[in-house]
């Protein structure tokens, strides 16, 4: 019915993606990071990733993880600059992303089985640090800093506030600029030497 | 602190303006310190945007809803669609269905709108109409002629043309005041014969303009013609145009000069 509205009545029957009418904004809106255009994507794709998922099996919590990773990479490749728009809808491109990471999952869980049968593939790209497992580390990482390192770190790079906004909001205990980047550069180091800490212990790659 | 390394995060966050970032680039090449600093820094970054990212990701993530992937809003939105696409066909008969009657759907506040029998007292009266199949208990199907099919039989040209000058028409305010001809009803009368006109209702019209002449009064005498004219070349083109010579050849009518440019119009 969507299909039918946004072909013949050129009606977008989601409103997230009125605001991109054509590859080039969503695009550019994903590249902005923009809430709307991470929906208007993620509505896209919704229904052909959550079908090759069951396709293949996957319980419902791994195709949502899928559905997210999909995305994820997608921003990522924008990001690098590795993904180059050629005219294509940019859903069909993340569609394949998750046909190739489920179509790699099915392999590996098959190999001993029938690992001659099956076409042999390159490994699929990994989201990275921004893979659910690499998510959990990094909040077990926080979770050692004191209470005010991670008022600090978590103002500046999981909430975007701006350090002039901190200040006029009184959101810390700083008045001044200069001494909340100190104070943030200390328990940056903090936490990037905890992290070499877990790196050693085998806890993080 | 060493100098530069509170410079860390604005340099990896591009916060630094050119000189400040040349400065700091000079001093990053030969400092070993610094780069384990800035790489240190940079991965923890890293992570931290990528958490970010992840966590609105998923805020904005479409979940599947019972087995289906539509968000909530869009049930609603296709209901209204749906509930649209149903009810303006509807409403489109319906209203097509008291077009059809010849009869206006409002009637007007002083209860001056002619009855049907004034609309059948006139439809009687005119001469090229041709005679439809009266509907009877014998024949219930039948239907019985009606004003509208009339219309469409008639000359396009005519209509089209009358049309124009119909609409362009006002309300009538003659602005006599004070003058004893001045007659208030006779006024609401032509007022809704413009509305019947507007409306391609010419025999309501008619109807109505005939009982304007029937009183006989001087003051309306000559716009009540020019709008029966308009009327007839609605409802029966040759019969119209009889009459609209009958103004154009009348010199001392105030509406000859549009009868002669309506008739132009026509040739």
């Amino acid at each position: 019915m969507a299909r039918i509205f946004d072909r013949f009545f050129n009606y977008s029957a989601n409103p997230s993606c009125r605001q991109y009418p054509n590859a080039t904004l969503l695009i550019e809106g994903l590249q902005k990071e923009e809430g709307a255009a991470i929906h208007c994507l993620s509505v896209k794709i919704a229904a052909p990733v959550f079908r090759i998922g069951r396709g293949y099996g996957l319980p419902e919590e791994d195709i949502e993880e899928l559905h997210c990773d999909c995305i994820l990479l997608f921003m990522e490749k924008i990001r690098t600059g590795k993904y180059e728009y050629r005219g294509n809808e940019p859903s069909t491109y993340v569609i394949e992303i998750a046909k190739r990471r489920v179509h790699h999952y099915a392999r590996l869980n098959r190999q001993h089985q029938t690992a001659q049968l099956l076409p042999s593939t390159d490994p699929p790209d990994e989201p990275g640090y921004g893979s659910q497992e690499q998510v959990e580390l990094l909040a077990g990482l926080l979770d050692q800093l004191d209470e005010n390192c991670r008022n600090l770190i978590r103002l500046k790079y999981l909430e975007g506030w701006r350090d002039k906004q901190v200040i006029a909001e009184k959101k810390t205990q700083y008045t001044t600029e200069n001494a909340l980047k100190t104070h943030r550069y200390n328990c940056m180091k903090k936490l990037g030497e905890i992290g070499e800490r877990w790196k050693k212990m085998g806890k993080m790659v | 602190m060493a100098p530069y390394y509170d410079k860390i995060e604005d340099y990896l966050n591009g916060e630094l303006d050119d000189a400040a970032r040349r400065d700091f680039e000079t001093v990053l090449q030969s400092d070993t310190d610094l780069q384990t600093a800035v790489a240190r820094q940079s991965e923890v970054i890293e992570r931290l945007r990528a958490s970010r990212l992840r966590q609105k990701i998923k805020a904005n993530m479409v979940r599947p809803v019972s087995g289906r992937v539509w968000p909530a809003h869009l049930y609603s939105r296709l209901l209204i669609d749906f509930a649209a696409l149903v009810l303006l066909p509807v409403a489109f008969y319906f209203w097509f269905r008291h077009q059809d009657k010849g009869i206006p759907v409002n009637s007007t506040p002083d209860g001056q709108t002619p009855t049907p029998q004034d609309i059948r007292k006139v439809e009687e009266k005119t001469p090229v109409a041709e005679q439809q199949p009266q509907a009877s208990p014998q024949n219930p199907s039948t239907k019985q002629s009606t004003p509208d099919i009339e219309l469409l039989t008639a000359d396009l040209t005519v209509r089209t043309a009358c049309a124009e000058v119909v609409n362009r028409l006002e309300r009538v305010d003659f602005n006599v005041m004070g003058d004893a001809r001045k007659d208030t009803t006779l006024e609401n009368k032509l007022n809704e014969a413009v509305f019947f006109l507007k409306s391609q209702k010419p025999a309501g019209a008619i109807a109505l303009l005939e009982t304007v002449r029937a009183a006989d009064n001087p003051l309306y005498q000559e716009y009540a013609q020019w709008l029966e004219v308009l009327a007839w070349l609605l409802r029966d083109p040759g019969q119209g145009k009889i009459r609209l010579e009958t103004i154009a050849t009348d010199l001392a009518h105030p509406y000859r000069t549009d009868a002669i440019r309506l008739q132009r119009r026509l040739k």
